[in-house]
């Protein structure tokens, strides 16, 4: 039975180290796997000779035996010795692979040099920024290129490794094989035993990005305090325990430096905040809060926004406050209140000018209504004294055509019965012929003179005639007239061309008939009548001329010579009626002119009158 | 009768066990150690019984001595085919 439990066991054992040597393939391991087959060996080794003591076979492994047996334990120490040996080994790889990892892949520069400035340790970064072996560098001295405004600093800051603490800061511009980087050296000294530098260890970082981002935050920084500045808003940070972080240049200009200090007392210089600071509503509520100060000292008000930020500083909450001038914005707003007071009184004002306007207006309404009334009452007034007027003309024209009809008549026959008592008396008796013929001629003179009153009677009512008049043509026509009419005297005529002009042609054939008869009645006592015919432009008339060479006439007199019967010679002198003239002046005025006269006693007379100038609608308007 | 190098080799293994316990902590990486460990007591125990059977029981704890190489070789054929195993599904 122990037999075959011995030939398992060995069986066992073989087929361990059949499928140890079968799958000999790990490698990370050597010794550990020849110590795992030597044992398994050994143990095959045991109870193959126990099996071949239980088969009778002569025990040629025997004297072997025990001895091996005592190496089973050793082996198995081996084992773990192996084991743990190896381990070891392993950790300390994997330290020395993450150290590795880490020098080489980081971008920290690290060095260390002997007093001499010899490298002792160059890091791969620094190697590699500057583009430099290693083997080159070590046991070398190497000084790379320092910016010329950061060597003297650095010189200055490298003194601080002689004395305690042995260390320094040093941020200084170096030219790479990248070009100018900012460097952050932090450097300290070894001693020896004797307190003399046996080394020095640089550790550097790029900080070239965080120098940038330094100019621009200053550049913004700076920015940001002259739109402030140009805005005339002051600007300042201060924590949850009311201390002064930041004030702007101008505060800092003003009351210096607010380092360490409380907001009252640096904006205040007070022992105790202020009893209206908003800050801890603003840090309780986190709105933002504005309010209004005055300060007295500058006379300028400001309007002060309290903002909660979100950031924090130095783990304590933080307002921003931003002291807005609205001096100027005060100062509008007050005369825009008073100019809005001065034009509610404008308004105040303007309403009462409105309603005496509208007084008035009423007022005018009234005036403008009596106005309508009066004017309705004077048209029916002078309707009524229109139709008065033509009942009255129409009366005239009958009293005037009775006293032509019934005047005419008893002249008839006075003539008549005059003519039957020439006929009975006798022809000699001079003195009755006499008698007979004053009265047959006042008889006459008296038809003559009613003729004449009709004529000037119609002439102030015919209805006028207006039409474009050549006064050339008409006067010319006269003149032929008057020149065979008078063919026994001797007449000078000197006309100048007349215009046309628009009026009533009877009318003023009349005018000039009467002007030129009277022409050629009062120059007949002279040898050769002159009688000029002209006329002049004077722009919105022309004025007509008729001169003779005759009786003349003195001119204090002038004024009757339109008058109606007006005579300034007897009429032994010259005959007439004197009612010509004073029928010519009824027309011109009834065309819109004028007309005087001028005369020197047997010398001259001169009549002038004028013609308005008109176009035919006009006239036909009946403006004249 | 007692074999003066039985002692010696169940003070090996004595030895053994005590420096085992006393680095439990840095063996805790050996390779299925809990099997390998197993089999080595049965192999200490095997020992045991051998030192034993020169005192009593000779022919029970002499089966017994066996029987244990046995199951320890056994689990050694255990201890190689999950050491295997495993380095395969490592792989």
């Amino acid at each position: 039975m122990i037999g075959f439990i011995d030939l398992f066991s060995f069986v066992f054992i073989l087929t361990a180290l059949l499928i140890f040597l079968l799958n000999r393939k790990e490698k990370s391991n050597p010794a550990f796997f020849r110590i795992t087959g030597a044992f398994f060996l050994l143990l095959a080794f045991h109870y193959l000779s126990n099996t071949l003591e239980w088969l009778g076979i002569s025990a040629v492994l025997d004297p072997y035996e025990d001895y091996i047996e005592l190496f089973e334990p050793a082996f198995i120490f081996f084992l773990f010795y192996i084991f743990l040996s190896e381990k070891s080994a392993r950790a300390l790889q994997e330290s020395e692979e993450k150290y590795r990892l880490i020098v080489e892949n980081q971008h920290t520069l690290v060095v260390k040099v002997d007093p001499e400035g010899r490298f002792l340790y160059v890091s791969p970064s620094y190697c590699d920024l500057f583009g430099k072996k290693e083997e080159e560098l070590l046991g070398e001295k190497f000084v790379p290129l320092i910016h010329d405004e950061d060597r003297e600093p650095t010189l200055r800051e490298m003194e601080k490794l002689k004395i305690p603490p042995y260390s320094c800061y040093i941020e200084q511009r170096a030219l790479t094989k990248y070009g100018w980087k900012w460097l952050g050296w932090a450097d300290r000294a070894v001693l020896n035993d004797s307190g003399e530098i046996k080394e020095i260890i640089g550790v550097a970082r790029d900080i070239t990005d965080r120098k940038i981002s330094d100019m621009e935050l200053r550049s913004l920084k700076n920015q940001f305090e002259q739109v402030l500045s140009l805005t005339k808003t002051g600007f300042d940070l201060i924590d949850e325990d009311l201390n002064m972080i930041y004030a702007d240049p101008n505060w800092v200009d003003k009351l210096g430096d607010p380092s360490g200090k409380k907001c009252y007392e640096y904006f205040f210089s007070r022992d105790s905040a202020c009893e209206n600071c908003d800050i801890p509503e603003v840090l309780k509520n986190g709105e933002t809060a504005v309010s209004e100060e005055y300060i007295g000292s500058e006379n300028r008000n400001v309007e002060v926004h309290t903002v909660l930020l979100k950031e924090k500083v130095n783990g304590k909450r933080v307002v921003a406050e931003f002291n807005v001038d609205i001096t100027e914005r005060k100062r509008s707003e007050s005369v825009m209140e008073e100019t809005i007071r001065e034009l509610k009184k404008l308004r105040i004002a303007e309403l009462n000018l409105i309603e005496d306007m509208k007084y008035e207006v009423e007022e005018k309404k009234k005036a403008h209504k009596k106005i309508q009334m009066l004017n309705e009452t004077l048209e029916n007034k002078v309707k009524y004294r229109t139709h008065e007027l033509e009942l009255s003309n129409k009366e005239l024209e009958s009293f005037a055509y009775s006293v032509s009809h019934d005047l005419r008549a008893p002249l008839r026959h006075i003539l008549g019965f005059a003519d039957v008592l020439k006929k009975l008396c006798s022809e000699k008796d001079d003195e009755f012929n006499s008698y007979l013929k004053k009265i047959t001629d006042s008889t006459v003179e008296m038809g003559n003179l009613i003729d004449d009153l009709l004529d000037y009677s119609r002439t102030g009512r015919r209805e006028m005639n207006m039409s474009l008049v050549s006064m050339r043509e008409l006067t010319g026509q006269l003149i032929k007239r008057f020149t065979h009419e008078f063919r026994g005297r001797n007449i000078e005529w000197r006309v100048e061309q007349l215009p046309d002009v628009v009026c009533d042609e009877n009318l003023m054939k009349t005018v000039w008939i009467n002007l030129i008869d009277n022409a050629i009645k009062y120059s007949s006592k002279k040898d050769k009548s002159v009688i000029e015919i002209r006329f002049e432009d004077k722009g919105n008339e022309y004025e007509f001329c008729v001169k003779d060479n005759g009786a003349g006439f003195d001119m204090n007199f002038a004024h009757k010579l339109f008058g109606v019967f007006q005579r300034l010679h007897s009429k032994s002198e010259f005959e007439g009626t004197g009612i010509g003239l004073a029928n010519v002046r009824r027309i011109i005025e009834r065309h819109g002119g004028k007309i005087r006269a001028q005369g020197v006693p047997d010398e001259s007379a001169s009549f002038f009158f004028t013609i308005p100038k008109l176009d035919r609608k006009e006239s036909d308007e009946g403006i004249v | 009768m007692i074999q003066e190098n039985e002692i010696i080799t169940l003070i090996l293994y004595a030895a053994l066990i005590v420096f085992y316990v006393f680095n439990v902590r840095k063996l805790n990486l050996f390779p299925e150690k809990k099997i390998f460990m197993f089999s080595v007591l049965i192999l200490f125990f095997s020992v045991v019984f051998t030192v034993a059977e020169g005192y009593f029981w000779e022919n029970e704890l002499n089966f017994l001595e066996h029987l244990f190489k046995a199951l320890s070789a056994l689990l050694l054929v255990f201890w190689t085919l999950s050491l295997i195993s495993k380095r395969r599904k490592a792989e």
